[in-house]
């Protein structure tokens, strides 16, 4: 006989009048899926980025304050920054726009030398340097070339964006012709925002001439670049090892939380309570997503943390007090399609297996078809410019797959491509492949037809 | 029908169609509280006319009122917070132990975490539930579901249990048990209880009303000793001794007699029978008596009559 054996009592306990009744649901499911080992050894294993990514930072950071330094093996932190500096396409797009501007200034110099040919001066036409030659002595711009980006008119951004798009073009194939080895060699056509933007980051850099040298010496830049080479660092840990923790941890738990109620009709026990199918399915997402936040969100924002608590400079703080709103807004972005997606399988079913193979399905499907596609669209290409130029195809046939995997008009196919995109909007690193509404788009679908159909199947019990 | 003042429950040409299927038929009708012992053949709409009750149907036409409380959306809530259910279906939530079930169950109706914990292993010694609730529900044998169920639906002290095929799967210990609970609970609290039953003896054992459910109509709710009680007016006699010389006795006051293979004596009389006669009639005949008790209907034959009755259209 029990220690509580008291016969029946009635109880006079009043039961609370809330609404907080999917907590209930949501602890005790988060309890019962806790309890699978394996489950356990994914969740630890992919906290294990965090760290990684974490002494990344910590290498930036201490790269940074060393930007300047000319000894040995501090210096090394100015190519590692410089790096990480040198692939932001707005920075590249200044470099040549700086050109430009060099080379008009150049021109200047050399009428004027002529005209006024008592001045010992000689016209300077520079020359653009390497990509090596700029990880090796850090980047830097000089105001004036800033103030001359800041001032072209649109029609002249225009013929800019003409001649950078064929410089680039040139010069990926002679990348691909001579199997060079390197820094990353622009594989893509700029647009026409990608040219005002970097306008609007020369006007900005304009007035980061902290100790008015009239120079944006390296450091500067490093400085303004900041929170853009966190956000790369956050992207990269969002974006790579924790979105396939993500697929497989939903695929573990999300499947048997809907199809199982519907197999052993725990509906009845649910409903007969005072508890709404709103409720009932904000418990059950409540499941999913204190797991993902525990993988995603947490990490991220402890990556901060370590980031900033890492960083010999305080100033860091200021600059980058934006990136955890960043963090909560993409681990969202992550979690709630997913999670209603799975859920969405989890209530067409009553076997859970199916629920999970048809997850797993849909992205290495996804991914597949935007593979496929996007090989389609290059072999499409390839043999309309073969009617062209018969003597290029070999060689362009890299050169158009780059072009359309950068026009990216497939990704939303891929799942994984998809939510990438929206990512990198939120942290305005500008990693988009293909068109962003399309993905804003396509997620925004797919929610609301997962939500009409969960709201639909777990209703249906109470629907007669 | 003697109905107390206050119903439990009352419909008003309460209507609910499934396509064209009528499930339940203009049903006006007000069921009282205590224990009541809801009774139909396969397909009545006995389940239906609880969903109904529970807001996990929707009415097609008409009123429903249980618990003081209009049967809307409005007040569903309300109402399942003063419900317990136990549902006829195997039905369970895999993954958790019996004693979770059981406190899950009252924390989603709106009580503390911990208050659930201690209130769940209550009613599991009530209902009998030993060291198994700390298995996990889907290892459970039919008997030791059903006690689960019939735990959780009483662990928030409900004023009205609903309980629908309570003792099916269970052995005759088991079935003894779970009735003795369901009379301790309707008699000696203020809850009130309705079986939904095709076990007749259980209604006639626990059951104070009875309401028969029949082609989606509800013909009759009376108490289960009225319900009972022959139409013509009998006694059942065994006596200690020859019975002939009774007999022949209460053939010459007008009775009707008839004598059962295991010699007790049937004695209606359509005007009535005066017990303290059967007593004098036994002098004369000189022979004891060993019990004289008023004569019941079976609850199989009066299930029987209602249904007939109705389904010929009387």
């Amino acid at each position: 006989m029990g220690i509580n054996n008291l016969g029946y009592r009635q109880w006079r306990l009043k039961p609370k009048n809330n609404s907080g009744q999917w907590r209930t649901i949501a602890s005790f499911g988060i309890r019962v899926a806790w309890r699978s080992k394996w489950l356990q050894r994914i969740f630890i294993a992919a906290w294990i980025p965090v760290f990684v990514m974490g002494f990344i930072l910590f290498i930036v950071e201490q790269s940074i304050q060393d930007i300047d330094s000319n000894d040995f093996p501090e210096n090394i932190g100015r190519f590692a920054v410089s790096g990480f500096v040198y692939q932001r396409p707005e920075i590249r797009n200044l470099m040549e726009l700086t050109q430009i501007s060099k080379l008009a200034n150049g021109v200047n110099d050399l009428f004027s030398n002529f005209l006024e040919s008592d001045k010992e001066e000689v016209g300077n036409v520079p020359s653009i340097k390497g990509a090596r030659q700029f990880m090796r002595s850090g980047i830097d711009f000089k105001i004036k070339d800033l103030q001359f980006i800041s001032n072209m008119s649109e029609q002249q951004l225009q013929a800019a964006l003409i001649f950078i798009n064929n410089k680039n073009l040139n010069t990926l194939r002679q990348s691909i012709q001579l199997d060079r080895r390197g820094p990353p060699v622009p594989s893509y056509r700029l647009s026409m925002e990608n040219m005002t933007y970097s306008q609007t980051v020369a006007k900005e850099l304009i007035d980061y001439d902290l100790n008015d040298s009239e120079v944006i010496e390296f450091a500067e830049l490093v400085d303004y670049l900041r929170p853009t080479l966190w956000s790369e660092v956050l992207f990269l840990f969002l974006g790579l090892p924790q979105a396939f923790s993500v697929i497989i941890l939903i695929g573990m738990i999300a499947p048997k939380l809907i199809s199982r109620d519907m197999k052993n009709r725990s509906f009845l026990l649910y409903y007969s309570r005072p508890i709404s199918p709103s409720q009932y399915l904000l418990g059950k997402c409540a499941i999913v997503w204190a797991f993902l936040a525990g993988l995603t969100t947490m990490p991220a924002l402890l990556l901060y943390i370590v980031g900033i608590s890492l960083s010999p400079d305080i100033s860091v703080l200021y600059v980058t007090w934006t990136l955890p709103i960043k963090i909560i807004i993409a681990s969202m972005i992550l979690c709630i399609p997913t999670t209603l997606f799975a859920l969405m399988l989890s209530s067409l079913t009553r076997e859970s297996r199916l629920a999970s193979f048809g997850w797993f399905s849909i992205w290495i499907l996804g991914q597949l078809g935007y593979e496929l596609l996007t090989w389609m669209e290059t072999e499409f290409r390839v043999n309309m410019n073969a009617n062209d130029s018969v003597n290029t195809l070999s060689l362009s046939k890299s050169l158009f797959e780059a072009e359309a995997r950068q026009a990216g008009n497939w990704s939303w196919l891929s799942p994984m491509k998809t939510l990438e995109n929206l990512q990198s909007s939120v942290f305005g690193i500008d990693r988009e492949v293909g068109n962003i509404d399309v993905s804003f788009l396509v997620v925004g679908i797919v929610c609301i037809a997962c939500l009409a159909i969960l709201r639909r199947r777990i209703t249906s019990p109470i629907r007669v | 029908m003697s109905v107390p003042a206050e119903p439990l429950i009352s419909l008003q040409n309460v209507t609910k169609r499934y396509g064209k299927f009528l499930a339940l038929n203009d049903i006006t009708a007000e069921i009282p509280s205590g224990v009541i012992g809801l009774l139909g053949p396969n397909g009545a709409g006995k389940s239906t006319l609880i969903k109904m009750l529970l807001g996990l149907a929707t009415l097609t036409e008409g009123q429903a009122r249980i618990l003081d409380y209009n049967v809307t959306p409005k007040n569903y809530r309300l109402i399942r917070r003063n419900i317990g259910y136990m549902p006829e279906d195997d039905c369970f939530i895999e993954g958790i132990a019996g004693v979770e079930m059981v406190q899950l169950a009252a924390q989603l109706t709106g009580f503390p975490p911990l208050h659930s914990l201690q209130r769940a292993h209550e009613v599991l010694d009530f209902c009998g539930t030993g060291q198994e609730r700390y298995r996990q529900v889907e290892t459970y044998s039919t008997g030791m579901r059903q006690k689960l169920k019939f735990a959780q639906a009483i662990v928030h002290s409900p004023q009205l249990l609903i309980l629908d095929e309570p003792t099916s799967g269970l052995d005759p210990e088991e079935r003894l048990a779970m009735l003795k609970r369901i009379d301790l609970l309707g008699k000696r609290t203020d809850m009130s209880v309705m079986i939904c039953t095709h076990i007749l003896k259980d209604v006639q054992q626990v059951c104070d009303y009875a309401a028969v459910l029949v082609d989606g109509t509800i013909p009759v709710v009376e108490t289960v000793e009225n319900l009972r009680r022959p139409r013509t007016p009998s006694y059942q006699i065994v006596l200690a001794g020859n019975s002939d010389q009774f007999i022949a006795i209460a053939k010459l006051n007008g009775l009707t007699t008839s004598v059962s293979p295991v010699g007790v004596i049937t004695l209606q009389s359509s005007d009535g029978i005066d017990e303290t006669m059967i007593w004098q009639w036994a002098q004369s005949a000189n022979v004891g008596i060993q019990s004289v008790v008023p004569a019941k209907v079976s609850m199989e034959d009066v299930f029987l009559q209602i249904v007939q009755g109705v389904q010929s259209g009387n």
